[in-house]
């Protein structure tokens, strides 16, 4: 390095000299380092927000093909079904396969009267399946109205009954008279449904389903007053206990 | 170093410093080598967090024609996903349940504000029916079957999220193929008892198996239960899950 003076004004070494860069520069830098921010944000905000805004698409590919998939709409026909219903009265194929007992829960005699199957059709083998396969659907279909053990008083007929109005408290099947139906006479009950009460036949399409639920809400009915010997030897010893507790007064 | 004299040609010295290169200019080379790795890593960021189906695709919340509410039909009353959702265990597609399920209840059911049903009465009475919009929608190109799932104990909210603490459906996961792929990679961090499928607050520790040993880890007892149900449900070798012609048919 020389010592001879420069033309510029600075009399610094030059390896020490501060460059100062012009103000536009360093305007335009202070912009954009803030500006590069604000995409940043946008992003995060859509990463944790919920919009009702359409989904954003990148690219198109083909993801919408003009194909209707289940349950569109359709502008071709005036309830904008895309899906047709069955013409009123039409039976699927299949849907009447079995004995009518199986089938409709009655048999109808010379004079068109209704003979309700007092007990399961031949179809049905009730087993330790079928009162499993029972009990799943019964939680399923009937327990929001019936209740778990069958009473009636599911967690929406008890709220319903808060709310009063026109509601119907739902059944308790469990009660003497519901005991000595027929289960050909439950069994329309669920397919049909009875008075207030909606049918579940659309709901269960499986009529083994049905017939399931038949045989758990026997179970249910059997187990309200089962004799305590019957019982197996574990839950034999609580009901047990439960009964000298009971008979002590506390 | 040899030096020259600060001697300029004659015809610069009449507009001093008017072609040369002011200073500062020496601060572009760096300038703009940091603005190319910067920008080259901030354009990563923006790519890979703002084109990601977290921020494309979750949160989607569309608004339905009815407020109906799973927060309250599903939570609070506990009425089970399949009393409307029917055919999740035999078909493909989960159906959105007609207005007769709706009816089941709401024919007589006394609710604090009639004008939020009205829609479901009127479609009743007309037989029109409720035009929900789709929440969860897959590209056309992909095959998707509910019950392939549910049936070999795939919950609910694995796929759908807490459904029964939304007052209003959103999409709660992203629903991508590296999504798909991460479970059908390793289902046994996923698989729970069938009969848990519509269980919304179902956790692995909490299976009988486990219940001898009360503080195990989550992770833990879900690896341990889902290898033993992958087994007993026989779900299929990586092989096939991951092949294209699986999703892509
Ligand atoms: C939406 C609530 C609701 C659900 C769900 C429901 N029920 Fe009922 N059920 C009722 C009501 C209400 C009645 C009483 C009807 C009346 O007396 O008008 C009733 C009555 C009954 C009866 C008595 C009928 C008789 O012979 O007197 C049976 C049996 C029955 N239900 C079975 C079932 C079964 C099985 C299911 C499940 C598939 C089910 N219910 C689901 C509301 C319901
Ligand atoms: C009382 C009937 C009912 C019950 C019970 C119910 N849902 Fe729904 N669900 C609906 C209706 C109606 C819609 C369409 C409107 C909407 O998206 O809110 C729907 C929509 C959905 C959707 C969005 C579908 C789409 O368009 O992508 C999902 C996911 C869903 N339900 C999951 C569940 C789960 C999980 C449960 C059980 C915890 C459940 N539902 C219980 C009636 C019900
Ligand atoms: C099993 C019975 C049941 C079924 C099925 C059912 N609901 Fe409800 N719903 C209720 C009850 C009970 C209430 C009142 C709850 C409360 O106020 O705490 C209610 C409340 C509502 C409300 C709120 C009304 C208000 O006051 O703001 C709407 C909206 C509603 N239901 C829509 C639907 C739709 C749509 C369907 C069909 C997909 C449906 N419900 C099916 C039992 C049912
Ligand atoms: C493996 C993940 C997965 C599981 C488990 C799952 N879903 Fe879905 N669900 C999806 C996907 C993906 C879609 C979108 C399907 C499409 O667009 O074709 C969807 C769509 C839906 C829809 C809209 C109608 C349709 O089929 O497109 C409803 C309703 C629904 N799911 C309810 C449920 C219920 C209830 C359960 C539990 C019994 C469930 N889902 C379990 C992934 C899942
Ligand atoms: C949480 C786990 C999980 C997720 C997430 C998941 N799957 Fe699956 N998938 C499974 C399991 C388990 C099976 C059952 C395989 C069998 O049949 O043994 C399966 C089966 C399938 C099948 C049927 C295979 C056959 O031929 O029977 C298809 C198609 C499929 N998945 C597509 C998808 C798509 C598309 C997605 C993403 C939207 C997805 N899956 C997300 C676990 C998952
Ligand atoms: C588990 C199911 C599954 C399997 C297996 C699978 N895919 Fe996909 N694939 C999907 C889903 C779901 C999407 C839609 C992703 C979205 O919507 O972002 C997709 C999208 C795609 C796309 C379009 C991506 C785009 O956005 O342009 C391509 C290409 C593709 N898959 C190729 C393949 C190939 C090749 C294989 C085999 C190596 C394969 N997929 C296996 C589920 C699957």
């Amino acid at each position: 390095m020389s010592s001879q003076p420069t033309t510029t004004s600075s009399a610094a070494p030059r390896g020490r000299r501060r460059i100062k860069p012009p103000f536009w520069l360093v305007s335009i830098l202070i912009i954009l380092v803030i500006a590069s921010w604000i995409p940043l944000a946008v992003i995060a905000r859509a990463r944790v927000s919920k919009s009702p805004l359409p989904r954003i698409q990148l690219i198109q590919d083909m993801d919408r093909q003009p194909v209707y998939k289940t349950q569109q709409t359709s502008p071709v026909f005036s309830d904008g079904r895309a899906m047709r219903m069955p013409i009123a009265g039409t039976v699927g194929r299949g849907d009447l396969r079995g004995s009518d007992n199986y089938v409709m829960g009655y048999t109808l005699d010379d004079k068109g009267q209704p003979q309700w199957a007092v007990d399961f059709p031949q179809e049905i083998t009730v087993d330790d399946a079928l009162l499993q396969r029972g009990r799943q659907r019964y939680d399923i279909y009937c327990l929001p109205c019936h209740g778990a053990d069958g009473i009636g008083d599911g967690p929406v007929n008890q709220r319903a009954v808060e709310l009063r109005g026109s509601w119907i408290p739902a059944a308790n099947l469990v009660d003497a008279a519901i005991r000595e139906r027929p289960a050909g006479h439950l069994f329309n009950t669920i397919s049909r449904g009875i008075r207030s009460m909606p049918p579940y036949g659309e709901q269960l399409p499986h009529l083994r389903d049905r017939w399931a639920i038949v045989a758990y809400v026997r179970a249910l009915q059997v187990s309200h007053d089962a004799p305590i010997n019957l019982l197996p030897a574990k839950l034999k010893q609580r009901a047990q206990a439960d009964q000298a507790r009971q008979k002590t007064g506390n | 170093m040899a030096e020259t004299p600060p001697t300029a040609p004659a015809s610069l010295d009449a507009q001093p410093n008017r072609f040369i290169f002011p200073r500062w200019a020496n601060l572009l080379l760096p300038f703009i080598i940091v603005m190319a790795v910067g920008g080259g890593l901030y354009a990563t960021l923006i790519v890979g967090l703002g084109f990601s189906p977290q921020a494309t695709d979750v949160g989607y919340m569309p608004e339905q024609p009815v407020p109906y509410s799973h927060e309250l039909h599903a939570g609070k009353l506990g009425i089970d996903c399949r009393y409307c959702h029917t055919t999740v265990e035999d078909a493909a597609f989960a159906a959105s349940p007609p207005t007769q399920t709706c009816m089941n209840c709401h024919t007589n059911v006394n609710v604090a504000n009639p004008g939020n049903i009205q829609k479901i009465k009127e479609s009743w009475n007309t037989g029109m029916p409720v035009q929900w919009v789709k929440v969860h929608d897959l590209p056309d190109y992909v095959f998707f079957n509910h019950s392939a799932h549910v049936n070999k104990g795939v919950g609910c909210a694995t796929c759908h999220g807490q459904v029964d603490q939304m007052p209003t459906v959103y999409q709660a996961k992203e629903l991508s193929m590296s999504w798909c792929l991460t479970c059908h990679r390793e289902p046994e961090k996923f698989l729970r008892p069938r009969d848990q499928v519509t269980n919304m607050k179902w956790s692995a520790k909490d299976h009988p198996m486990f219940a001898d040993q009360p503080d195990i880890a989550e992770s833990v007892a879900q690896l341990e239960l889902g290898k033993k149900l992958k087994v007993e449900y026989q779900v299929r070798d990586t092989q096939y899950m991951q092949s294209c012609s699986t999703c892509h048919r």
